[in-house]
């Protein structure tokens, strides 16, 4: 990502990233969406005026790594208000289309 | 402007425990309330049958009890946390109808202690948004002007106290939704440490920002509701052992010889000066309890919005892959292939700004961008952590500044541009980034008669001075008490 460049994220940009977030913009609202996405991210690029060299990442605010816990299972007794939610069901079994087909890609 | 003197919670339990009043009636009474105030939107649901349930158990039970302090007091509970049996919808057409088999954990410590919950209060679709327009059940208005938000993300339990529907409620703060709304609304609410109330419940937008707190009408409330919702919890992995004792206890003559930080970089130009000049006296008030005001400065600050909202999208994105209409939620109908299914669902189930910020989540975590964007945020999040305690090590042992830029601002007024609403949350973002607790009590008006916060920023694991100050400007001053007509 270069300093001098201005970021912008096109319509075909923008159709892109939503396939990667499993979202589909409509036609009509993808110049706006266009649009909102290169003001945020051109305000982002500011990031880049920062010398962070020496400098690590940050991803937990209190250095933890892990939480372990002994390999023990439990056993769940409310299987059933679980599958309540379920949309599609057959018995145990979460109900959905064709996952392996000659046209998906 | 100002009117009656508002009930605290923490007088609602001593009646309680006094039997000058019943729960039941206290209950009744706040049904009726949230009756007549439905225009507000501060409930997306209100349980009603259960609420005067518990409350009559509560009443053959006696009122509260050093082992039960909260027995019989009804709270609202955003509805991002899950409560067994009842329906959760994060404010989301996508979860119109989830029936949660568990209840969130702080939640469950809450009701343990003998409260128990009167609806589920309205929210920014996922928690996202700093003025609860993004709601898909309806928009919610500030008690105080109506015609104007009463900030976000956790804006209906901001009105639903500002409105005296309850004494007590809970909310989300991952970028300041629990400071915000509190102060736009003229209620107290805390964000905690990191770490130190429990996420399993919580319905997670940023994981790494995301903490329940408490938020009610005097920082004594908050302090006994914290430190009840607070407590390792091993099903959440960043739950932290931390002791927790009677914050509601506030420390002795706390403001003899503090140290107050004023950051200068928090003096920009683009604040309110009634928002200053009410600060400014909060300042005062407390150096006349004997302490004294420090000029800090916190260099990375003008970076931390960036940082941010490069931080919590990527987060989300992440976090709300999972809702993809297989096993939970709104499912898209007619559709013929797995793809669709995804794409259709989560289209149709989510809302614009939840769209945006997973589409900036995606985007500044996609192969070639990580380093450039996701990466170099975190760094940028290291320094702006560093420069807390680095202020804290050397310089103050509180820090204190405006919970906001402005005063609330118009319904509308700011949905044109998603940017000009991020940047209102200058003040509350950094020390969300930090990990480190945070609070905002009321401390005045404008002359608009809306509500002032003041923001106090302390160093992690220190609620108990936090709260201690806290509760000690909130005896000398009495703007917590102040309801709008």
């Amino acid at each position: 990502m270069s300093n001098s460049k201005n970021i912008v994220i096109d319509t075909n940009q923008v159709k892109k990233i939503a396939n990667l977030a499993r979202l589909t913009i409509p036609e009509e609202r993808t110049a706006l969406v266009s649009e909102r996405l290169t003001n945020i991210l051109s305000y982002i690029k500011q990031l880049n005026e920062v010398d962070t060299d020496e400098v690590e990442p940050l991803s937990h605010v209190h250095g933890a790594v892990n939480a372990y816990r002994e390999d023990e299972s439990e056993e769940y007794e409310n299987k059933e208000q679980i599958l309540a939610n379920v949309p599609e069901r057959s018995g145990n079994f979460i109900k959905v289309p064709l996952v392996i087909d000659q046209e998906s890609h | 402007m100002s009117e009656s003197h508002r009930v605290t919670l923490t007088d609602t339990l001593e009646k309680l425990s006094k039997k000058e009043i019943s729960s039941v009636e206290l209950t009744q009474a706040l049904l009726e309330r949230i009756e007549e105030h439905t225009s507000l939107g501060a409930f997306i649901s209100v349980d009603r049958e259960s609420a005067l349930r518990a409350a009559k158990a509560a009443d053959e039970l006696g009122g509260p009890t050093e082992e039960y302090p909260l027995r019989g007091a009804p709270l609202g509970i955003k509805d991002i946390f899950t409560i067994e049996g009842g329906v959760t919808t994060c404010g989301s057409k996508f979860l119109e109808g989830y029936s949660s088999p568990f209840t969130a954990t702080c939640v469950e410590n809450l009701f343990n202690a003998g409260a128990f919950s009167l609806g589920k209060t309205n929210l920014d679709e996922f928690a996202m948004g700093s003025s609860n327009e993004n709601s898909a059940y309806s928009v919610v208005q500030n008690p105080w002007d109506t015609t104007r938000v009463p900030g976000g993300s956790s804006g209906g339990s901001a009105a639903a106290v500002a409105a005296d529907l309850c004494q007590g409620a809970l909310g989300t703060d991952t970028g300041g939704s629990i400071r915000q709304p509190a102060a736009f609304c003229g209620i107290s609410g805390l964000k905690p440490t990191y770490g130190r109330i429990s996420r399993y419940g919580l319905i997670a937008f940023g994981s790494s920002l995301d903490q329940a707190g408490p938020m009610a009408v005097s920082a004594k409330d908050c302090a006994l509701l914290a430190r009840l919702m607070a407590g390792y919890d091993r099903k959440d992995s960043t739950s932290v052992k931390q002791p927790v004792t009677k914050w509601e206890e506030p420390l002795e003559n706390i403001c003899s010889g503090l140290r107050i930080g004023v950051p200068k970089e928090y003096l920009l130009t683009g604040i309110n000066p009634e928002v200053s000049q009410r600060v400014e006296e909060a300042i005062q008030q407390l150096e006349k309890l004997g302490a004294t005001r420090v000029e800090v400065s916190l260099p990375h600050t003008e970076y931390a919005v960036a940082t941010y909202y490069v931080v919590a999208p990527a987060e989300a994105s992440s976090n709300l892959a999972r809702f993809d209409g297989v096993r939970y939620g709104q499912r898209a109908t007619n559709i013929t292939n797995l793809a669709d299914l995804y794409t259709r669902s989560r289209s149709e189930g989510f809302g614009d700004e939840v769209q945006l910020r997973i589409l900036i989540g995606t985007y500044v975590l996609s192969s070639g961008y990580y380093d450039a964007y996701y990466k170099k945020a975190q760094k940028v999040r290291t320094l702006i952590q560093r420069d807390f305690h680095q202020t804290f090590q050397n310089d103050c042992d509180i820090i204190i500044c405006p919970t906001t830029p402005d005063t609330a601002f118009g319904i509308g007024e700011k949905t044109a541009d998603p940017l000009q609403m991020y940047l209102a949350d200058i003040f509350t973002i950094p020390a969300s980034l930090a990990g480190i607790p945070a609070m905002s009590i009321p401390c005045g008006f404008d002359s608009q008669g809306l509500p002032v916060g003041l923001q106090l920023i302390s160093p992690a694991w220190d609620e108990h001075r936090l709260l201690s100050v806290a509760q000690a400007y909130q005896r000398e001053t009495d703007w917590h008490l102040q309801s709008p007509k």
